[in-house]
């Protein structure tokens, strides 16, 4: 013990005295574990925290997609019973709906809480014990006779309640229904949601009583519990059968035999159920491994600084031995060190990925997607906590590891050999370039990785969206409870057009619905005079309700026809049709004066334009056949306007909401963006991948650099006798320049050559990941290794300057 | 045959001083020197009276405070940087008292390094040259060898076929029998004399009275002057006293 005292003792010592090698190192490693430790609990939040439910694991999502599309989560009342009653496969299958409620009660501030309808099953089938009272059972969800109750959850409890248990029996009301509180859900428990938090559960039955709609058909998450022994694929093969019986009837019923082509697939579900994972997943398990890669260098940078400090210590190393210290004690020392400074740099990382894994969540959930925000709160847990405890031990060991086997082979002889001699052995001193070579590669890598996210990131930049997003503002109104009955809304919104387009600084203003990128869409199927489809094929279009000079305003160019015209309203009912949907039906004849009527709607729409193609929903989706509508020839006339502007659109936003406000006193502002940042925001996880990967490529790099830096400048310290005797004999400064850059040179161009492979493959594994990231060429590799080879030219310009400046005369000294 | 007679090396009120925590040494105040061609010379005088700190001008290693050199009838005092390391390439052959081999050469690199820094030398005739300089020394079975595997007369025989292999025109050797023992110094001094017997100009510091009688003529350094023997012993016996 007292031994382990004097090391640490010594150790401190040591990095006090080297306050800039200490400092450097300790910050690499802060920065190291402190990323990979964010991007973890992210990963862990994400996919691998475990629900606080009976044996999570056995627990499956069920989901279904159209062939190459996202997988949607919603099921059908009828599905979900059909699949619940016929399968063998479950122990349990449960269903839940979620929705905001709007909460009210006596002593209660009215509050809109996130919650659901849960059926029977739910609580029995999760295994869950209530924390006071009972929870929601077969007795409360009779269909056509529900029990007027809700459970709650302990937070809610807590926060609302003060965990005061007399509040079992409290009335509280839910939307307009009186409900009774009957229980509260256990404490860890806030619903199957990994980005939200429930707080109010009620009976499946009362939906309909509490909406006074049906379930639609996707409203039901499923969640299935396997029995022991049974295969996520069996329980897959087995309820596919089920399922697809029951698109027969929801084809016809919906006269759309696309849902023929939707195919069930499950996932597990012990992780809890997410919006985020599927899309997220595969970004952050690359920039896991863009970290990882980062703390490697880190751990090599450290590893070779400790190496080069050994080197000038080992003469008391030397000494220690031959005045009796142990092999084992002088490892330990060494090891004592790394210890320190990882120990050091991981309580630092720990901040670090707190504050970094807060900024990333709030990134990740500031994605605009539809429907009710998102919450993405990362705790730190026992996985955490064991990840960054064995990154750290791995930093110790990958730093310490190799000083430490050194200092065990220190021979006592050398401490009688003079100092400056040439005690250093060939094998050590290619371990020190080995080292900085494996810094090298490693960046390589890296900074490749950030070229292919960056120009993948470019590429969308430079995509042709059939559109020009900036200067675009985009506003949405609230007419909800506004008093305004359609007629009267869609008069009030011609008048407000006019007068927006009335304020300075805007050209134009339209309606629009879904406004472009905005990730949201709807189609239906269509028949379109003139052409005969083929059984099966695809007849939906996408459809977006638009006003007059909706086209001007996006600046997307009208091809044929004429715009749609206020005086629309009250006439025979016109759509215009995009360019690909006109080839599509119409091949080389003209579209213009032909009619598209929609499933389930008896009156026909006449095209009177075309209008260039444009991207829908996503930029990275493929073109879809798209039909305009004029919102004014609808029943009700949308809400979601935008204003092409000749100025910063943000600085017209003032002058929008006091229009707004003087127009239509009722009618609240909901939301004001731009277009630029609507189509931004669809791009997130790109943005954050090639804006994450190129800082730590760079900060790698810099690393690297570093690390050759430190070689090369104790290199020359070494060998200045060396470089003197050679000036003593002839050689010229660009001799000894060019000695250290080409000794630069050459571990740079191994580490590439080692590097440039491993990059090349390592796309290769990212692109199946993430198939949108094309490879066509070898322009992030070669990127990357002339921006190492430059910063290592630069590391090595200090040292090549001293190597330059050896005075001759050291070679008449040294004696 | 040596054509003796013409200065090969002219030095006149040879000054430097060196300036250190502002103190000055004045290391030589006013050396007069004059070696012809084919001359053997030994530099003798008490330790620190400036015998290194002149054969590193003449070397080209250092440059003087004040005076005159000319080497070859040619003022060398103003050249710049690489000029003087063409010179010390070509004209001139060092040999250091710890030998100064580099560790990481083999005996055959170390001898061929000083070729290698000559522009447009064919590889065919360096390594005739390498081979006739260590065949030379009698060093010529070693040429595989790491420095550190040889004894330390052999490295100091490498490094004289090192200086030799340049074909300088002038050898320059401190004290290079310091480090070795005496049967290794009289190999080397040995050599030395074979080597001046066969034509070649040396300038060898020593502070050895024997070694220094190896050569044709002795100058000797008090106090960085040139003393004349007599003047010498008389200054020493001052010391003593
Ligand atoms: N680089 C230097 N800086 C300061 N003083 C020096 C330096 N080199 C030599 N000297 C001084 O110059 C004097 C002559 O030194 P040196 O030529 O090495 O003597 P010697 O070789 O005869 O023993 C000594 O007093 C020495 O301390
Ligand atoms: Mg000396």
């Amino acid at each position: 013990m007292n031994g382990l005292i004097q090391d640490l003792r010594y150790a401190l010592r040591q990095l006090r005295k080297n306050l800039g090698f200490t400092a450097v190192a300790v910050l690499t490693l802060a920065l190291g574990i402190g990323a990979n430790t964010a991007i973890f609990s992210l990963v862990n939040t994400l996919m691998l925290r475990m629900l606080p439910v009976r044996e999570p694991e056995q627990l499956v999502e069920l989901l279904h997609r159209y062939p190459g599309e996202p997988h949607l989560n919603g099921f059908s009342p009828q599905a979900y019973q059909l699949m619940r009653d016929h399968n063998h496969v479950f122990s349990g299958l449960i269903a839940a709906a979620y929705q905001p409620f709007h909460v009210r009660g006596e002593g209660l501030e009215p509050q809109t809480l996130q919650g659901g309808y849960v059926d029977r099953n739910f609580f029995p089938v999760l295994g869950m014990q209530p924390a006071i009272g009972r929870l929601i059972g077969p007795e409360d969800d009779r269909t056509g006779d529900p029990s007027a109750v809700a459970v709650v959850s302990w937070s809610y409890w807590k926060s609302r309640f003060n965990l005061d248990p007399a509040m079992l029996g409290k009335q509280i009301i839910v939307e307009d229904m009186l409900v009774t509180i009957v229980g509260v859900a256990p404490r860890k428990f806030s619903g199957l949601q990994v980005e939200s938090r429930q707080d109010v559960w009620l009976p499946l039955a009362m939906q309909p009583t509490v909406v006074r709609s049906g379930l639609g058909w996707g409203s039901l998450w499923l969640v299935g519990r396997l029995k022991p022994g049974v295969s996520i694929n069996q329980a897959q093969a087995e309820t596919a059968v089920l399922y697809e019986s029951t698109l027969e009837e929801q084809a016809k019923a919906t006269n759309n035999p696309f849902i023929r082509k939707m195919k069930l697939e499950m996932e597990p579900a012990g992780a809890g159920l997410s919006q985020l994972r599927e899309e997220w997943a595969k970004p952050l398990l690359l920039l896991l491994a863009v970290v990882g890669l980062l703390l490697l260098i880190a751990c090599t940078n450290l590893a070779s600084m400790l190496l080069a400090r050994g080197a000038t210590r080992e003469h008391e190393m030397a000494l220690r031995l031959s005045l009796g210290a142990g092999h084992f004690r002088l490892a330990r020392q060494v090891l004592t060190e790394s210890l320190l400074l990882s120990a050091v740099g991981s309580l630092l990382g720990v901040y670090v990925a707190y504050f970094g894994a807060g900024v990333l969540a709030k990134i990740i959930v500031a994605e605009r997607r539809p429907g009710p925000p998102l919450e993405f709160h990362v705790r730190a847990d026992m996985h955490v906590l064991l990840f960054t405890a064995a990154i750290t031990l791995l930093t110790i060991l990958l730093s310490g590891l190799v000083p430490a086997l050194r200092a065990m082979r220190t021979a006592p002889a050398s401490s009688l050999r003079q100092a400056g001699g040439t005690s250093e052995t060939r094998p050590r001193r290619l371990f020190g370039k080995t080292l900085v070579v494996a810094q090298v590669a490693l960046s390589v890598v890296l900074l490749s990785a950030a070229g292919l996210f960056v120009r993948h990131l470019l590429n969308l930049r430079h995509l042709d969206l059939g559109f020009h997003p900036d200067h675009v503002l985009l506003v949405t109104l609230d007419p909800e409870g506004s008093g305004y009955n359609d007629e009267h809304l869609s008069l009030a919104y011609q008048d407000l057009l006019q007068h927006l387009e009335a304020i300075p600084g805007v050209r134009s203003a339209t309606i629009c619905a879904p406004s472009p990128i905005s990730g949201a869409g709807a189609n239906r199927g269509v028949t379109v005079e003139g052409y005969e489809a083929k059984p099966g094929e695809i007849r939906n279009v996408m459809e977006s309700w638009v006003a007059p000079k909706y086209f001007a305003t996006v600046g997307t160019p009208l091809l044929m026809g004429r715009d749609f015209s206020f005086g629309d309203k009250g006439g025979p009912r016109v759509a215009i049709i995009n360019q690909t949907m006109a080839r599509y039906y119409f091949g080389s004849r003209d579209p213009i004066g032909r009619h598209v009527t929609f499933d389930g709607d008896g009156q026909p729409y006449q095209i009177v334009g075309v209008a260039g193609d444009a991207k829908y929903m996503e930029m990275r989706e493929a073109t879809w056949r798209t039909i305009y509508l004029n919102t004014f020839q609808e029943p009700s006339v949308d809400s979601r306007f935008a204003l092409r502007t000749g100025v910063d659109p943000e600085a017209v936003a003032p002058d929008v909401r006091r229009v707004v406000r003087d127009m239509l006193k009722t009618v609240s502002v909901k939301s004001i963006t731009t277009l630029t940042d609507q189509v931004n925001a669809s791009i997130v996880p790109e943005r954050l991948m090639a804006t994450l990967s190129l800082w730590f490529g760079v900060l790698g790099a810099l690393l690297a650099a570093i690390g050759l830096y430190g070689l090369l400048t104790y290199t020359v310290a070494r060998r200045i006798n060396e470089i003197g005797i050679r000036m003593a004999l002839g050689a010229t400064q660009s001799n000894a320049t060019w000695m250290v850059i080409r000794d630069a040179l050459g571990m740079v161009c191994i580490g590439s050559a080692v590097g440039a492979p491993i990059a090349f493959w390592s796309e290769r594994f990212a692109a199946s990941l993430v198939p949108e990231l094309q490879i066509r060429s070898a322009v992030p590799i070669a990127s990357g290794t002339v921006a190492m080879i430059a910063i290592a030219l630069l590391a090595a310009y200090v040292p090549a300057r001293r190597a330059a400046r050896v005075d001759p005369m050291v070679a008449l000294r040294y004696e | 045959m040596t054509e003796t007679g013409q200065a090969l090396i002219q030095i006149e009120d040879l000054t430097k001083v060196f300036y250190t925590d502002e103190v000055e040494t004045h290391a030589l105040s006013g050396v007069h020197l004059a070696i012809r061609k084919g001359e053997y010379v030994a530099m003798s005088g008490p330790s620190g009276c400036g015998k290194s700190t002149l054969l590193s001008i003449i070397g080209l290693l250092d440059t003087p405070t004040g005076g005159r050199y000319q080497l070859n009838s040619q003022p060398v005092e103003n050249l710049g940087f690489a000029e003087r390391s063409r010179i010390r390439n070509q004209e001139i052959g060092f040999i250091f008292q710890s030998f100064n081999l580099i560790g990481d050469l083999t005996v055959y690199e170390n001898v061929e390094l000083p070729l290698t820094y000559r522009q447009k030398m064919p590889a065919v005739e360096r390594k005739k040259r390498v081979m006739e300089a260590l065949e030379r020394v009698g060093m010529a079975h070693r040429v595989r060898h790491y420095p550190s595997q040889l004894s330390g007369g052999q490295q100091q025989r490498v490094a004289v076929a090192r200086a030799l292999g340049g074909k300088p025109s002038i050898l320059l050797a401190d004290e290079p029998t310091g480090n070795l023992d005496s049967r290794n110094g009289e190999a080397v001094m040995e050599l030395l004399q074979n080597l001046h017997r066969e034509g070649a100009t040396i300038c060898m510091v020593t502070h050895d009275p024997r070694f220094a009688k190896h050569a044709e003529r002795e100058v000797h350094l008090f106090d960085g002057k040139v003393v004349a023997e007599e003047e010498l012993k008389k200054l020493m016996a001052d010391v003593h006293a």
